[in-house]
């Protein structure tokens, strides 16, 4: 992996971005554009435009990372939450968290009634009422930087493991964000002659299931869209086979239905797997039933339909402070997609 | 003394519950300099002794528990990645996407994983994963493990990262019982330079988080007056009962229980108010839930107090202390000891 890659990566995935407040990883990918022309739509979606002669295409990939909403600071300064997406509240206890809003970023430490007191409760994934946050400051003056409806986000940093393995938060949608970042800069080098005319929408509150995609989908009305999404793997030694979902190391998947969308339909899905086969990259069809709160759902409904295709990046661990990808599938991935657009 | 930086230096020693004499080392070295000498003592154990010269003398035995929670391998699964059962109560609402280190023949750096949330179905949801839903993955091979000596057995522990959030508190993993080492140390150092009629030994013992072997056989082999067991105690959060908690930030904790000695810990109490210094007596009627418990058994009767640091969010990789509560736990040491072995200007 190239190191400008790591670095953007690891920038974008330490970024505070929770549903709702994606503005500064909007930023961070203006930047990382090097003067390729963007603009913002009337949601915050940060979207690029390639002219070209050829098919009008769509491209997506999401910002946000799970999250919650402040509902309360108590007297004691102590904070609570609402999800604004689909978090695992078993990944909040003894966690650093950053709670903020568009201007304040203050650390913070994730807490829950403690073991020694929780009986059976221990046994519970907590519920969200029951989690709160202390960030070290008086009540006073976090009232004075935070208020109910501000963020919270998990903090983690990006690291390597052995056998080609990152790890670091948020990468189930920044590493989608690094891709097509990526993706924009290998097709800008493109002669508009020879190139399609391609729309790049980084797009705001996936997780909360907003599906802001279809704003600029309704916008642009493509000719076919191209969904970069993730794709949960519980590839472990044991598990039953169809029980596995995506598997780290074996190329993109291509979600052939999720919980939203069929995709059987779609030759696009067909044309994808038949490019990957052509190109040698690796990439296999997968039942992605359990994970559908992506962009597809409300955008291949968009006017009279748009074709749809999900291009998906096997994540384990995905929207807790650990997500672990794997390099190869990054790769597998941008290539695809290039190939694709 | 920066009682910050050698709470995180001992804190980041690996002395996983049972295994506790791979840190023995380590700690040495840390707190050399504030005692006259360091040997093992009972079950992996290790007594700092600070003697006060004189022949005979009574001996004073602070208690604080050297182990820590952890992993242990149970088994390597063919895909590289590890089982693993748990030492000591660890909090498996803690466990998802935590980063951990295998004890290898070099650490290795392993990261939970577990089938995704959003995989899982409403009741696999709303269950805390069991310790066989986990796995812990370091991104190497079976064979690659193997060949680093991790086998079962193989312990793990967290990866020490601490952190303030303000001046004051003061957050990571281990500081139960790091935080004791340190109150201990702090008397110790109080006391440096008067003159007093009893010697010092802080007993680091083994397995409190497991089975309690450590002071039972420490304590025996130091033949101690007194006992204090120093520990954490459980600091008031939303969701906990008042009653049944402290106040991090207001003072150490003395435990009002059967299992210590109610003059002991009366005079405990009656120095603090004398001297000033805060402290918050708790009730722990039937159990302390320290070493302590085994005091009652020990030898031919020992009077024995428990003093505690009030500690938040315990056994979680963020436990959270207040700096000036471990300042006020040395410090109510020194001051009972002084109070009971100091020697007074002769008038």
């Amino acid at each position: 992996m190239k190191k400008e890659f790591f670095d953007l990566l690891k920038s974008l995935s330490e970024l505070f971005g929770p549903t709702g407040c994606e503005g500064r990883v909007a930023d961070l990918i203006e930047a990382s554009l090097e003067g390729i022309p963007c603009k913002r739509d009337a949601v915050g979606n940060l979207i690029v435009h390639l002219e070209g002669k050829g098919k009008k295409i769509l491209v997506t990939a999401p910002m946000d990372e799970a999250g919650y909403m402040i509902t309360d600071i108590d007297d004691k300064g102590y904070v609570r939450f609402e999800k604004t997406g689909n978090a695992d509240n078993g990944c909040f206890a003894g966690k650093r968290l950053t709670l903020g809003n568009e201007k304040e970023l203050i650390s913070a430490v994730g807490g829950v009634k403690v073991l020694h007191l929780a009986g059976g409760e221990a046994g519970d994934t907590p519920a969200t009422d029951k989690l709160f946050a202390e960030t070290g400051l008086a009540a006073e003056e976090l009232k004075k930087k935070l208020e109910k409806s501000d963020f919270a986000a998990l903090e983690g940093s990006l690291s390597t493991l052995p056998g080609g393995y990152l790890v670091g938060k948020a990468l189930e949608s920044r590493a989608l964000c690094a891709l097509m970042i990526e993706a924009i800069k290998e097709m800008s080098g493109k002669d508009e002659a020879e190139r399609n005319d391609l729309y790049f929408v980084f797009t705001v509150k996936e997780k909360a299931g907003m599906s802001t995609a279809s704003a600029a989908a309704y916008t642009i009305r493509p000719e076919e869209a191209y969904l970069l999404g993730f794709a949960p793997a519980n590839d472990f030694d044991g598990v039953d086979e169809h029980l596995k979902g995506a598997r780290l190391g074996e190329g993109v998947v291509l979600a052939l239905k999720d919980r939203r969308v069929l995709y059987f339909d779609s030759p696009l899905t067909e044309r994808a797997l038949g490019m990957a086969k052509e190109q040698g990259i690796p990439a296999y069809g997968a039942d992605m039933a359990s994970c559908g709160d992506l962009s597809a759902g409300a955008l291949h409904l968009v006017g009279a339909g748009i074709p749809c295709a999900s291009l998906r990046l096997p994540c384990r661990n995905p929207e807790t402070n650990r997500v672990i990808v794997k390099e190869n599938d990054l790769e597998n991935t941008l290539s695809l997609l290039c190939a694709l657009i | 003394m920066d009682a910050k930086k050698l709470l995180e230096a001992l804190g980041s020693v690996t002395t996983v519950s049972g295994f506790e004499e791979r840190g023995h080392g380590q700690v040495k070295e840390i707190l050399a300099p504030y005692f006259d000498e360091i040997a093992p003592a009972g079950v992996a154990g290790l007594a700092c002794i600070s003697r006060c010269g004189k022949e005979n003398a009574p001996l004073v035995l602070i208690d604080g528990h050297l182990d820590e929670i952890g992993l242990i391998v149970t088994d390597i699964k063919d895909d590289g990645l590890l089982t693993v059962g748990s030492l000591g109560g660890i909090d498996r609402r803690t466990l998802t996407g935590e980063r951990f280190i295998v004890h290898a023949n070099e650490p290795l750096f392993a990261v939970t994983v577990k089938k995704p949330y959003c995989m899982m179905n409403g009741n696999e949801q709303r269950k805390t994963p069991s310790m066989d839903d986990l796995r812990l993955f370091t991104g190497k091979t079976k064979e690659e493990l193997t060949a680093l000596g991790v086998k079962v057995g193989t312990t793990i522990g967290y990866e020490k990262n601490y952190f303030s959030l303000s001046d004051d508190l003061f957050f990571g993993p281990s500081l139960d019982n790091a935080a004791a080492a340190v109150a201990g140390t702090l008397a110790v150092e109080q006391l440096k330079g008067k003159e007093r009629g009893c010697d010092i030994a802080l007993l680091l013992s083994s397995q409190e988080e497991s089975f309690g072997a450590g002071f039972k056989t420490g304590a025996f082999s130091l033949d101690p007056d007194e006992i204090f067991v120093v520990d954490v105690d459980l600091g008031n959060t939303p969701e906990t009962d008042k009653n049944k908690t402290v106040t991090v930030g207001e003072g150490p904790s003395v435990a009002l229980s059967v299992q210590t000695d109610r003059a002991m810990t009366r005079s405990v109490i009656d120095v603090a108010k004398a001297k000033e210094i805060p402290c918050q007596p708790i009730l722990n009627v039937k159990s302390t839930g320290t070493n302590a418990s085994a005091v009652p058994f020990l030898m031919g009767g020992i009077p024995c107090a428990v003093v505690s640091i009030p500690l938040k969010y315990m056994h979680t990789p963020a436990e959270g202390i207040s700096m000036k509560d471990l300042e006020n736990t040395g410090k109510l040491l020194a001051a009972y000891i002084e109070e009971r072995y100091g020697v007074k200007e002769a008038e």
